[in-house]
């Protein structure tokens, strides 16, 4: 046997300082591959995440109005929902994004559907007058049967309710209920009847749901804008149901489908528009409803009402003659019953 | 003396300091490019590049293929600006393929056509971001542009009260 040769300076050597020369093992396995290209992805996308949402963020705030401006009423609601920056971009600029998504899709529908006149811009000293007792004039006219069944109360101490922004309110209402029933009227179901005297709970449900809905479009210009959008829609389809009803021999507005992005398509010439909906039953042969307008044969175009803050004016003028005249009688028949009494102790 | 204006060729410098060379009349889609001309004069142009500092290279390369596309067309009056902004988010579909470029080259396209005052092209940039955006829900536009949904439950609980019916589509 070989003897085992003796390392000569392995003496030497335990005397000399040490060096690491150990090196790190390289991991090479198919599964630490597969961590890495997970870590190198996850890290990939992580940067791309930053970078894209700094990419739209990140637009100089015209140029993101620009995009914003092109969007319908509710692909901006929703964009809102995405990011707290988005949502406070958005209802920072709410009213001038409004302004502008409704020149450019709902410039007639604006025209026809105005939103009451909100109580914190009618002069103080008038306010009470809309919300005192001789308001029970109006809360009558509330009371009609259709009313009651489609058209849920006004807030009195929101907005004004003079005549005009009553009607206002009213038509609002309609396109609530009349979006609502838009999937019923297509596939020619009929509309629940309800008896006479009776609330049902569903509908009840439904005029609270009409109510808040517009409600909350009177103090946002975006949601209003949102009512809007709704109503070409249900003018669209309905629109679309009539048309393919080969019974319904009326004359109907011409409307391709790229005409119903924007509500140009009222602008021609067509049926009158005019008919309040009184009741659900209106609907079934309800092809466009924009009040306040009416077609001027000699000019062949539609005419709006000219300066409608005018006749809100008009109306709130006459509530103040109308609650001086009552004063005044009442202040009259006191004094007659005042003297009466005088004349009565005497005799 | 200088070209024939149909026929002039001039030199355009990327911010990487690259020249592209293009007609004048395509170059001239560009607003701010057409008043560089009109200020110093056929001559300067000849003579030296005109410098686009806020551009790099392949977005000017981009900006030029769409000019050059578009050499023809009418320059937009703000009356038939609006016309076409009737028309909301309708794209071309030769804009619509040209626009099929990934979300960083898109947004800078978008701030190009604006430094250089192209309208058309803004236009279309502008239009393209709207339609990604248009009939999506939330959850779906943040996945398309990466955005951090940074709401609490409760904020977006309430977000959703507030937007009752808002969305329904």
């Amino acid at each position: 046997m070989k003897p085992r040769q003796e390392h000569p300076q392995k003496e030497d050597d335990d005397l000399l300082p040490r060096q690491d020369t150990t090196q790190n093992l390289e991991l090479r396995s198919k599964r630490t591959e597969r961590q890495r290209r997970k870590r190198e992805k996850k890290a990939g996308s992580l940067t791309r995440a930053a970078s894209d949402t700094q990419l739209l963020l990140g637009l100089p705030v015209e140029l993101l109005t620009a995009i914003l401006e092109l969007l319908r009423p509710s692909d901006l609601l929703a964009l809102a929902r995405t990011s707290r920056v988005l949502h406070g971009f958005i209802f920072a600029n709410e009213a001038d994004l409004a302004r502008r998504v409704i020149r450019l899709r709902y410039p007639i529908l604006e025209q026809c559907f105005l939103r009451p006149v909100l109580m914190r811009d009618i002069d103080a000293a008038i306010q009470p007058l809309l919300q005192g007792s001789y308001r029970a004039d109006l809360a009558g006219i509330q009371q009609w049967p259709f009313a009651r069944i489609s058209i849920p109360s006004p807030d009195y101490a929101l907005h004004c309710t003079c005549l005009t922004c009553l009607g206002r309110w009213n038509a609002l209402c309609v396109v609530v209920d009349f979006a609502h029933w838009q999937d019923v009227l297509d596939n020619g179901e009929p509309i629940p009847d309800i008896a006479p005297g009776t609330s049902p709970k569903w509908n009840q449900d439904l005029l609270a749901r009409t109510r808040r809905i517009v409600l909350a479009a009177l103090t946002s210009p975006l949601r209003y804008a949102r009512l809007l959008e709704v109503h070409l829609e249900s003018t669209r389809r309905s629109v679309l149901r009539h048309s393919r009803n080969k019974t319904d021999r009326r004359p109907h507005y011409r409307m391709t489908t790229d005409m119903a992005e924007t509500d140009a398509f009222l602008g021609q010439k067509g049926p009158p528009t005019v008919e309040f909906p009184y009741s659900r039953e209106v609907y079934y042969l309800l092809e466009a409803f924009l009040p306040t307008r009416s077609w001027l044969t000699s000019q062949q175009r539609w005419g709006y009402i000219q300066r409608p803050d005018e006749w809100h004016q008009l109306d709130l003028d006459l509530l103040v003659r109308m609650v001086s005249l009552n004063r005044a009688s009442q202040d009259a028949h006191v004094d007659q019953d005042s003297a009466a009494t005088e004349g009565n102790r005497r005799c | 003396m200088a070209a024939d204006k149909s026929s002039q060729r001039v030199t355009l410098a990327s911010n990487e300091g690259t020249h592209i060379e293009v007609d004048r009349v395509v170059a001239e889609r560009s607003m701010l490019i057409k008043n560089l001309i009109e200020d110093l004069g056929d001559d300067a142009i000849e003579s030296q590049p005109i410098p686009i500092p806020n551009v790099n290279d392949p977005v000017l390369r981009k900006v030029v293929e769409w000019c050059e596309h578009h050499r023809n067309d009418a320059q937009t009056s703000a009356d038939d600006d609006n016309d076409n902004r009737k028309k909301t988010t309708d794209i071309d579909e030769w804009d619509q393929k040209f626009m099929q470029v990934d979300q960083e080259m898109l947004f800078e396209i978008i701030l190009a056509a604006n430094y250089l005052d192209i309208k058309a092209l803004l236009d279309v940039g502008c239009k393209t971001v709207a339609n990604m955006i248009k009939g999506k829900s939330p959850e779906e536009i943040r996945k398309t542009f990466n955005i951090t949904n940074d709401f609490t439950p409760e904020e977006e609980e309430q977000i959703r009260r507030e937007n009752e019916w808002a969305e329904d589509r």
